[in-house]
């Protein structure tokens, strides 16, 4: 819990305090640093601006970078089992099995891109967080025939607009817990009518990527139908039930994939020629009667990512095995430490305890070694192996390896990033950040950047939640003091914080690796950036409409 | 390349042996526990820049 007592809101201060953000932003767009490399960097200047300019005691900066990396082990609790999913899959030909499976169903590409980038990716958000729909989406795309970049950019594209009420709400759960609401209902409803402007231009987004306007053309049924069930979905459900707000249209919208894949316009190819910057050459559409047969079928291919829904679900839907499972909690405490403009942070013992039976990860571990096990029982990594001419010895050692090669580096990343996020929170910058908006933007102008900070909030720490749990007290209290919606404003802060989720580097590093193309952080960025700004400018515009 | 990998899995080991040190000496009050936990997370950060400088970044993979 912070109390920022007497924090300089001064131009000076302000740009300081915006040093690590663009420090980290110049080295991954710009300069195209790898991840591992540009994250240190960024958390040294975090860490310099606190000491120079924000009188931040050592204890502090080590406090502070501590329970950043405590926050980092949420993730990357996702990022291990989730690149081990991936390399058993891989391994066991599954990969090649969903990819003409799928085409049996349909040879679309704007059908399979958006069903898995923008529906599957929805899906997964439903159930599960800390970046699951990149890590399991990319991969597939890629395997779709999708370049390795879009690969990862859809799905960050796809699944923002899930953030909030996603895994069961937690981020709804989390800002209930921060900020006591005049009315919830209303705030709810006023986040799922915001949230539904990036589910619509997502979609849109994706289809331009993937055939431009033709593509966009043909896909505007599907992503009128799908995004009803979305958006309209989640928007009636908060009047019931924030929690399943998401879960609900997610899934419906997973299955009402079927039958939109017999109507023909989505059953056959795209006609040839045209420009499409998403697909590689070897596409998903291509005439497969030439390809060798793969060692699965589609239902054993899919088993996996079955797995990791039933158990996601068990645990989450049934409250008894939730609440037995989730007894299980491992903490660390850490004591107060504040700086020289009365930042507190407050004792805590534990701090952010975490629920290791409960969480996302451990369903991709049950995923991955149900799925490793049934694949080894079928003779599929032998079978595989034996078409790729490895050696079945060499490829039982090499799974661990593998997987620790990949994310390694990824958990240097993710680290770096989340340190620089706790730093700049206990040293106070970020408070000033938003303060400093506050402090300049006559009401209506702040209606308009509420957003912004949410956005913010979730780029320095990949989570909704914890942008909320940063910004969600102050935007009320600003509202209040502008004499402004709090339902409006803390509608906009949420809905920053789920888009800001598309450029939050710990995910753009997550689905780099799972997608094979570590280093290539910046380029992705620059898909995703450009999106996340332009429906931020749009969510402002729509909150200026709701306050 | 192995050695990329290596100095990159001891900054985490850095960064995780820093965890239990910073958090030990700052709940306790033992103060050059939280300091040389402070130290190790520096020296770990250091590691992944030092790699661009070295040219030995050309793949994490």
């Amino acid at each position: 819990m912070q109390d920022a007592a007497s924090l300089p809101i001064d131009l000076g201060h302000w740009l300081a305090a915006l040093v690590p953000i663009i420090t980290l932003l110049v080295l991954l767009a710009v300069l195209r640093w790898k991840a591992p490399e540009a994250g240190p960097v960024g958390m040294f200047a975090a860490g310099a601006i606190a000491l120079l300019f924000f009188r931040t005691p050592l204890e502090t900066l080590a406090v502070g970078a501590a329970r950043g990396i405590w926050d980092a082990l949420f993730i990357l609790f996702v990022v291990w089992p989730a690149l081990l999913l991936y390399r058993v899959t891989q391994r066991a030909g599954a990969f090649d099995a969903l990819r003409q499976g799928i085409s049996r169903f349909s040879r679309n590409q704007v059908f399979i891109v958006l069903a898995f980038g923008w529906v599957f990716a929805s899906f997964l958000q439903g159930i599960a967080g800390f970046g699951t729909p990149i890590a399991v989406v990319a991969p597939l795309l890629v395997a779709l025939g999708v370049r390795p970049v879009y690969a990862v950019a859809i799905p960050l594209i796809g699944h923002a607009w899930a953030n909030m009420f996603g895994t069961l709400a937690v981020g709804w759960l989390a800002t209930l817990q921060v900020v006591n609401l005049e009315d919830e209902t209303a705030t709810a409803f006023q986040t799922a009518a915001l949230l539904w402007i990036p589910n619509l231009i997502a979609a849109f987004t994706i289809a331009w990527m993937i055939g431009r306007g033709a593509a966009v053309k043909l896909a505007v049924p599907f992503i009128l139908v799908i995004s009803l069930i979305h958006g309209g979905g989640q928007l009636l459900i908060t009047l019931w039930n924030p929690i399943l707000s998401t879960f609900l249209p997610a899934t419906t919208a997973l299955v009402a994939l079927y039958p939109l894949s017999r109507w023909k316009r989505y059953s056959e190819p795209m006609e040839d020629g045209g420009d499409r910057p998403a697909m590689a050459d070897q596409s998903a559409a291509t005439d497969d009667e030439d390809v060798e047969e793969p060692v699965m079928g589609l239902p054993l291919a899919l088993a996996p990512y079955v797995v990791l829904t039933v158990a996601s679900l068990l645990v989450l839907a049934v409250p008894p095995v939730e609440d037995a499972l989730g007894g299980l909690e491992v903490g660390l405490p850490f004591g107060a430490v504040d700086t020289g403009y009365g930042v507190v942070n407050e004792a805590e013992a534990p701090y952010s305890p975490f629920s290791p039976l409960t969480h996302p990860g451990a369903f991709l571990l049950v995923a991955s070694v149900a799925s490793y096990a049934l694949f080894r029982s079928k003779g599929m990594f032998e079978r595989q192996a034996a078409r790729q001419e490895h050696d079945e010895d060499e490829d039982e050692g090499s799974l661990a390896s593998s997987v620790a090669s990949d994310a390694v580096p990824s958990s240097v990343a993710v680290v770096s990033f989340l340190v620089l996020a706790q730093v700049m929170s206990h040293s106070g910058q970020t408070e000033v950040l938003a303060l400093g908006i506050e402090a300049v933007a006559p009401a209506f102008l702040f209606a308009i950047l509420a957003n912004v900070i949410g956005v913010v909030g979730a780029f320095m720490t990949s989570s909704n939640t914890a942008s909320n749990v940063l910004f969600a007290e102050l935007q009320q209290t600003v509202a209040e003091a502008e004499g402004l919606s709090e339902s409006a404003i803390i509608a906009a802060q949420s809905t920053g914080g789920a888009i800001g989720n598309a450029i939050a580097p710990a995910n753009v590093v997550l689905g780099t690796t799972t997608a094979g193309i570590v280093g290539e952080e910046g380029t992705v960025l620059r898909k995703t950036l450009p999106w996340t700004l332009a429906v931020s400018a749009l969510v402002g515009l729509a909150t200026l409409a709701l306050v | 390349m192995p050695s990329t990998l290596t100095a990159l899995a001891i900054a985490l080991g850095l960064f995780v042996v820093a965890l239990g040190l910073i958090s030990t000496g700052s709940h306790r009050d033992i103060d050059p526990l939280w300091v040389v936990g402070l130290v190790l997370l520096v020296l770990g950060g250091l590691i992944g820049p030092a790699l661009r400088f070295t040219g030995d970044g050309e793949g994490d993979r």
